[in-house]
């Protein structure tokens, strides 16, 4: 192993990188600026989202409207709901989404309720209109809310207290710490974007740093010195990981500033979590040093990667459509990983490359992890990365690759 | 004082297959300290695989080669800091200044900062480098380039030098630049092995020529003796007569 060759190849790709504006832009600007628009930006859809849905008022169109007079009149007044007048067929109103539901009402309803016979009443709604999302439940809270009403007067009539219709009341108490909960709002988010700068962050630099070479027509003089291609290899492998490094670096450190200082609800108004509870997010030394550490090994694993599928390239365009799609190959199975609701992990999990990254994120956010998955997981990625580097220098000895043109 | 009968360069049986097609076939020929070498042929006749096998960029299949005694198959990179090889692409990292590119070659040559900073300025003078070294290498014409690409190509003061169609696409004024340098490093004591197929550069240049076609050598030593068992009077003559003979046999 040739250090001094090694750091000379490192030094030229940095600088090379530092000075190509597309790598600076992809590699620090991006994630800085990126970063802080997406968590405020989505803080605040996030915000306006759930206040829209409170505040939609239900339209709702009634068939036969006059033998349930008092449900229709319950129904008026309830809050966000509005009763319109529908002359045609309900069901081509409701397809049209001239209303937001529809509700038929049976001609023995009045009947029915006073013979303490169960009504059924239609509802009918267009589950592909986005507009009405909120119509089921807030047409399930108002004929709740009517049905408390009639049993109600059921029990009064009976001279019976209507508080004998509560049996069970539940009262949550919510054992999680706000850490824990906001660990666990932020293990929905950060590791996607760990993962999307490792791999994007040294793109252009593994890109530039093989099929750039290429296309320049300056590989030939770089493999005409004395420096075994494993140093060469090497010095370009860690020009890569550094770019990608500074990329995951500072967007983490850019959400971290965000989150404590913009004081955006992202994660404590529920919008990830589903909780309606405070959370707090913050990360302790421990914690932040663990990420760092695990994103480090998952840098030196794409890093690699990337690298290997340039070199196949002949130019900077032909690279660009060989990482694409193997992009998409690497972050299927992890956004599976990370977005599975109730996903029990197992120890086998963590011998996945990337996906035991995901998932040791989500449990050090939450600070539930254990050592046998830390373990499992720096080992996997260290021999992962290892076999990636070795792959890539047999590509570098490979003539019909290194020398295409 | 070097020995000057000595072969600096001696190839022997030099054989490289990619797969079904044998790209050089059993080329042999030597070349010495302060003579310049034609390496001749028409495009595609194996000169740059020749050059490649040579410098150990590519590998060999059967054969051998030795620069000033070291082995391309036992002593790679020894054989790659005997040698300066300015290829047909003149490629260079265009985001760095000439005077950057020339200490990058040199740092990967292991070359100290001051052994650097005195080649470099050795070199820019030679060149006329001067007005254009430190202005980044993506702002410089084809003639500029071709500069840089010389002086990157011989940074480390290589005995051995192969200029592989150096000439190629450039002006009059940047060629002959290439042709001077060419002399001054023959006469310096450098072996030059100038890779070409204009045949009327070759003969004023070169003392002893190999002509290769179609990955054979179809003649070599001195220009006077292929004309002579050619029976011809000049190069490109010789050069006919021989690449019409391989094709008849």
């Amino acid at each position: 192993m040739n250090f001094r060759a090694i750091i000379t190849v490192w030094l030229k790709e940095m600088r090379d990188t530092v000075r190509d504006r597309r790598t600076l832009l992809s590699m620090v600007v991006l994630p800085l600026a990126l970063m802080p628009a997406l968590i405020v930006g989505l803080g605040k859809f996030g915000e306006y989202q759930v206040q829209k849905l409170e505040q939609q008022v239900v339209t709702v169109a009634f068939e036969n409207a006059a033998a349930a007079p008092d449900f229709v009149t319950f129904m008026k007044s309830y809050d966000k709901v509005r009763v319109v007048e529908e002359s045609g067929p309900l069901t081509e109103a409701v397809k049209a989404d001239r209303v937001d539901a529809g509700l038929v009402i049976p001609d023995d309803f009045v009947q029915n309720l006073t013979s303490l016979t169960p009504v059924t009443v239609t509802f009918i709604r267009h589950s592909t209109n986005q507009n009405a999302a909120v119509a089921p439940s807030r047409i399930a809270a108002a004929v709740a809310a009517y049905n408390q009403q009639v049993l109600g007067e059921r029990f009064v009539t009976q001279e019976i207290d209507p508080a004998v219709l509560t049996g069970v009341t539940v009262k949550e108490d919510d054992v999680a710490t706000d850490q824990e909960r906001g660990g666990f709002g932020l293990g929905y988010i950060l590791p996607m974007f760990i993962v999307m700068w490792a791999i994007t962050g040294g793109q252009y630099t593994a890109i530039d740093a093989s099929a750039g070479e290429k296309e320049r027509k300056t590989i030939e003089s770089l493999l005409l010195t004395p420096v075994k291609r494993i140093n060469i290899v090497i010095g370009k492998f860690l020009a890569v990981a550094s770019t990608a490094m500074i990329s995951v670096v500072a967007s983490v450190s850019s959400m971290y500033v965000t989150l404590t200082y913009s004081g955006s609800n992202l994660f404590t108004s529920g919008t990830l979590t589903g909780t309606s509870s405070e959370a707090v997010f913050s990360l302790n030394p421990g914690t932040l040093v663990t990420l760092i550490g695990i994103s480090l090994l998952l840098v030196l694993l794409f890093s690699a990667v990337m690298l290997t599928i340039s070199i196949f390239a002949k130019s900077f365009k032909e690279a660009q459509s060989y990482i694409s799609p193997a992009y998409l190959v690497i972050i299927l199975p992890i956004v599976i990983f990370n977005s599975l609701p109730g996903l029990k992990t197992t120890l086998w999990m963590f011998a996945l490359p990337a996906v035991n990254a995901i998932l040791l994120f989500k449990e050090v956010l939450v600070g539930t992890y254990s050592m046998g998955h830390i373990m499992l997981t720096i080992v996997s990625l260290v021999v992962y990365s290892a076999i990636a580097i070795v792959v890539t220098t047999k590509m570098y000895e490979r003539e019909n690759i290194v020398l295409k043109s | 004082m070097e020995d000057q009968a000595t072969p600096l360069l001696d190839v022997r049986g030099l054989t490289k297959r990619f797969k079904d097609i044998t790209a050089i076939d059993h080329v042999s020929f030597q070349a010495r300290r302060g003579e310049i070498f034609g390496l001749l042929g028409p495009n595609g006749a194996g000169k740059t695989t020749t050059i490649r096998v040579i410098s150990t960029v590519l590998s060999v299949t059967e054969g051998t080669a030795t620069v000033d005694g070291f082995d391309i198959r036992k002593a790679p990179e020894e054989v790659k800091k005997q040698l300066g090889v300015l290829t047909t692409d003149i490629g260079v990292y265009e985001r760095f200044t000439g005077r950057e590119n020339l200490r990058y070659f040199a740092a990967l040559y292991g070359m100290s900062p001051d052994r650097t900073e005195k080649r470099i300025d050795e070199l820019l003078d030679l060149l006329d480098m001067r007005d254009f070294a430190d202005r980044r290498s993506g702002t410089y014409s084809t003639g500029m380039k071709q500069k840089l690409a010389i002086a990157r190509s011989v940074i480390h003061d290589p005995d051995l030098i192969f200029f592989d169609e150096p000439t190629a696409g450039l002006d009059v004024l940047a060629a002959r630049t290439v042709v001077r340098f060419m002399e001054r490093a023959r006469d310096h004591g450098k072996c030059v092995v100038f890779s070409t197929h204009i045949l009327h550069e070759a003969e004023k240049l070169c003392t002893r020529v190999a002509i290769i076609h179609r990955g054979i050598v179809v003649g070599d030593g001195t220009v006077e003796s292929l004309e002579h068992a050619t029976t011809t009077s000049n190069l490109e003559d010789a050069f006919l007569a021989l690449v019409g003979k391989e094709r008849r046999s």
